[in-house]
């Protein structure tokens, strides 16, 4: 397990949380790992927004760290690091200050070489699984669901070759 | 073409700004239309913040938008030396300026009173 995957399941393992993705300082998406029903288009204006958003502010008022957006049942909190943001999508009952704690860790330590493709996961929200009872999610599949299963070797049974006579022989 | 009059914004008393500003912690009040107009400011850097807080706003709602959800409750900026937090209203804004270690929990019932 890379260093990025062991930290992103870290931050996901947090309950409440489910969905992270990262951008970086021009708003381009690095990788997510989000509920499925979330088209990836969404995401190409979402980071646009994410950056005019700590722009206007820094330049306005102050420095930003960190925004907690509370929205009816959601929470969407976003966090600066080095060279890129974090955005994380909570229920309204996560723990802030344990997950707080846990990117922490991942800001610390994650560089923009780290990111690469998100580790795969099983979410546990009802909207995820309605989503994954409608279409299938898995983007690895295993051996089992790729290859068929081998038919039974069914081996004939071969009966003796009738023996001929010739020139006062058996054949 | 005679222009809608809209009805004036009604500003919250003077009485729960001053226990607002009176909380532990509190740095800031802000009161702005929907217009963007600082209706009244008490403290260090309230007016700078009504600068932003209905920018702030409208970008809480779009990016939750991209996700679905409802318009924002309550939005959070997080700094190393202070917080601020912003409350839509049905006809206005409040931005409340705290230092990081107040509790705002305990002050949202006073505000939400606004």
């Amino acid at each position: 397990m890379t260093t990025f995957e062991r930290l992103v399941k870290n931050i996901l393992d947090i309950p409440g949380t489910e969905g992270i993705a990262f951008f970086d300082r021009e708003g381009n998406l690095l990788s997510k790992s989000m509920p499925d029903l979330y088209l990836d288009d969404v995401f190409a204006d979402l980071g646009r927004r994410i950056v005019a958003t700590y722009e206007v502010v820094e330049e306005n008022f102050t420095t930003p760290d960190d925004f907690i957006l509370k929205f009816p049942g959601r929470w969407i909190m976003m966090r600066r690091g080095a060279d890129y943001t974090l955005l994380l999508l909570t229920t309204d009952e996560v723990n802030l200050m344990s997950l707080k704690i846990v990117t922490n860790m991942a800001l610390k330590q994650l560089k923009l070489d780290m990111f690469g493709p998100m580790p795969v996961l099983e979410f546990s929200s009802p909207e995820t699984d309605e989503a994954a009872a409608v279409a299938p999610t898995a983007e690895v599949q295993t051996e089992e669901e790729t290859a068929p299963e081998p038919e039974p070797v069914v081996e004939e049974k071969k009966t003796p070759a009738k023996k001929r006579f010739y020139r006062g022989a058996f054949y | 073409m005679a222009r809608e009059m809209q009805a004036p914004v009604r500003m919250s008393d003077e009485a729960t700004v001053q226990s607002i500003m009176e909380y532990p912690g509190v740095k800031g009040f802000v009161e702005c239309d929907k217009m963007g107009t600082v209706l009244q400011a008490e403290g260090d850097d309230a007016e700078t913040f009504g600068g932003v807080v209905g920018y702030f706003e409208q970008m809480a709602n779009l990016i939750g938008e991209s996700f679905g959800l409802d318009a924002i409750e309550e939005a959070v900026i997080i700094c190393s030396s202070q917080c601020a937090i912003a409350l839509p209203k049905a006809d206005k804004s409040i931005g409340v300026l705290y230092d990081p270690k107040t509790k705002i929990k305990d002050l949202m019932p006073l505000l939400e009173k606004l």
